[in-house]
């Protein structure tokens, strides 16, 4: 009995779980206690992972790491700031426009009302209060704008925090990541010393070309939307593509999502036209074809070992709980876990202690 | 299980030995012809472990992520409780690990207390993406050595079936 017991708890699955759900209760208290600052941290992460091979570029022409780390973000700075000098009047002209449109949002939605129940009347010989339906959902629009202008304000609020955190966090990433990531293993227990270095080893190529792939699937799309709305002559091109680039990551229910900002965005134009629509849905449809025939094969093919009903639970409940933000991430998280998970039961396979036969 | 604490592990100075293993290196054919300069880069990054008597380094077919320096103390190589070898001060073992990930081929167990330095695969693969020509040369001594043992082994096999 005793044997049995040892046997299932020291079963390569056991251990792993058991480690597995550590780390796990680990990353949560992590999330829990970092919470005001884990945009900044996700943002500086980024910026780490994409000035790294910079860095490493520079200290194999001789440059020592520090004075390598400040060259690559004084590069950074200035680059941003010169986007920032190029793309403010642009935005800020755009938002404007946006704004004036949606000021006479509620006469419109009236006039549509007013059709409608024209329509109505014709055809079936009663008719509804047109005022009152319009009054009705402008002030139910009204609601969602304001909340929606209170999330937005605490998320740019979130930007202007982190933009004095993240170039800070971003230079100590770079400089010293490998330094506090190898005193971390250092911690390990001999007999796992080498298990450790495989399962991180693994599973950080893994993720990264993961998020590689994906972070290419999004720009592409989000760069042909833009182009084809441009040339469709849709309003806010480079916005629009952005969005759709965005919502068309999230798996299965994207590729209906993507179609909806698009033909809003038309239907409040100064002239909206059926064609305009149906060249809105084209830019769309084209993208997602391009996507499924040769970025989702060639780019992220890895997260096509997750079953269809996990993602589809994933992406359900990670959006029930944590809104949009939850629905992007699911897919890179449920894919995180499976390969961490992975890789310490083959891990513990090879190294766990001898099991009673 | 080392009974060091972590904190001791995570704060554990680094520059002593990573000078004595240095030195070390440089005597070391795998290192031959490599800069000093970069042989410095590169051991800064290994990592150095304690090992008690009797403890085991790494088991016959466990899959192994990279070499190991020894820096003090003594071990004994074995298959099958057969003693092939006992490795000291400036050896180098499991420098197969650095080429690829196949399943340790002996038992490596701690005579003494040991101090010994991990060079591992993923420290060999960030050197080669930095430092590709003395990278390079590494790996090219490291084929050297490993042709050299498989000619030994050859050897050994046509004098055996001789005999």
């Amino acid at each position: 009995m005793r044997n049995l017991v040892a046997g299932v708890l020291l079963h390569p699955a056991s251990l792993a779980a058991a480690v597995f759900g550590v780390g796990l209760l680990a990353v949560w208290v992590f999330i829990s206690v970092a919470s005001p600052i884990l945009f900044t941290l996700v943002l500086s992460a980024t910026f780490y992972a994409a000035l790294s091979p910079t860095v490493d570029n520079l200290v194999r022409r001789d440059f020592e790491q520090s004075t390598a780390v400040a060259i690559a973000m004084v590069m950074v700075i200035i680059m941003m700031l010169a986007l920032t000098a190029l793309l403010y009047p642009v935005i800020s002209q755009q938002f404007e426009q946006f704004s004036q449109r949606a000021a006479h949002l509620d006469e419109r939605i009236l006039q549509l009302a007013v059709q409608v129940e024209a329509w109505v009347r014709g055809h079936l010989g009663s008719g509804f209060d047109a005022a009152q339906v319009a009054n009705t959902a402008v002030a139910s629009l009204n609601d969602k704008a304001n909340a929606m202008s209170s999330s937005v304000g605490s998320y740019f609020n979130d930007v202007a925090f982190s933009l004095l955190l993240v170039p800070l966090i971003t230079f100590f990433l770079l400089k010293d990541f490998r330094m506090l990531r190898n005193s971390l293993m250092q911690s390990l227990p001999n007999r796992y010393f080498e298990l450790g270095w495989l399962v991180y080893n693994v599973a950080t190529s893994q993720l990264l070309s993961y998020v590689r792939g994906v972070s290419i699937q999004a720009i592409s799309m989000s760069l042909i939307c833009t182009v084809g709305f441009w040339l469709a002559g849709i309003d806010y091109a480079p916005v629009l593509g952005i969005l759709v680039g965005l919502l068309n990551l999230i798996p299965f229910f994207g590729i209906s999502l993507a179609k909806i900002p698009p033909v809003v965005v038309v239907l409040l134009s100064n002239q909206p036209d059926f064609l305009s629509v149906v060249l809105a849905l084209a830019v769309v449809f084209v993208a997602q074809t391009v996507d499924n025939i040769y970025l989702m094969p060639r780019v992220v093919a890895r997260s096509a070992s997750l079953h269809p009903l996990t993602v589809m639970l994933g992406v359900m409940l990670a959006g029930y709980y944590y809104g949009f933000i939850g629905l992007i991430l699911a897919v890179p998280v449920i894919f995180s876990m499976k390969v961490i998970y992975g890789e310490l039961f083959r891990g513990f396979r090879h190294f766990g202690p001898k099991r009673a036969v | 299980m080392a009974s060091e604490a972590v904190w001791l592990r995570l704060f554990r100075p680094k520059v002593d030995w990573v000078e004595d293993a240095c030195a070390l290196c440089e005597k070391n054919p795998l290192f031959e012809k490599v800069p000093r300069k970069s042989i410095r880069w590169l051991v800064s990054r290994m990592h150095l472990r304690t090992y008690k008597a009797g403890e085991s380094i790494f088991s016959m077919g466990n899959a192994g992520a990279g070499a190991v320096l020894m820096l003090a103390g003594e071990v004994s190589v074995s298959v099958k409780d057969v003693e092939l070898d006992r490795m000291r001060r400036g050896d180098l073992f499991g420098e197969v690990a650095l080429a690829t990930e196949l399943p340790r081929t002996a038992e490596v167990v701690a005579i003494r207390d040991c101090e010994l330095v991990f060079f591992l695969r993923s420290d060999l693969k960030e050197w080669l993406a930095i430092m590709p020509k003395e990278a390079a040369r590494l790996l090219q001594n490291l084929s050297k050595m490993l042709a050299q043992r498989l000619m030994d082994k050859n050897k050994m096999i046509t004098q055996q079936e001789n005999q």
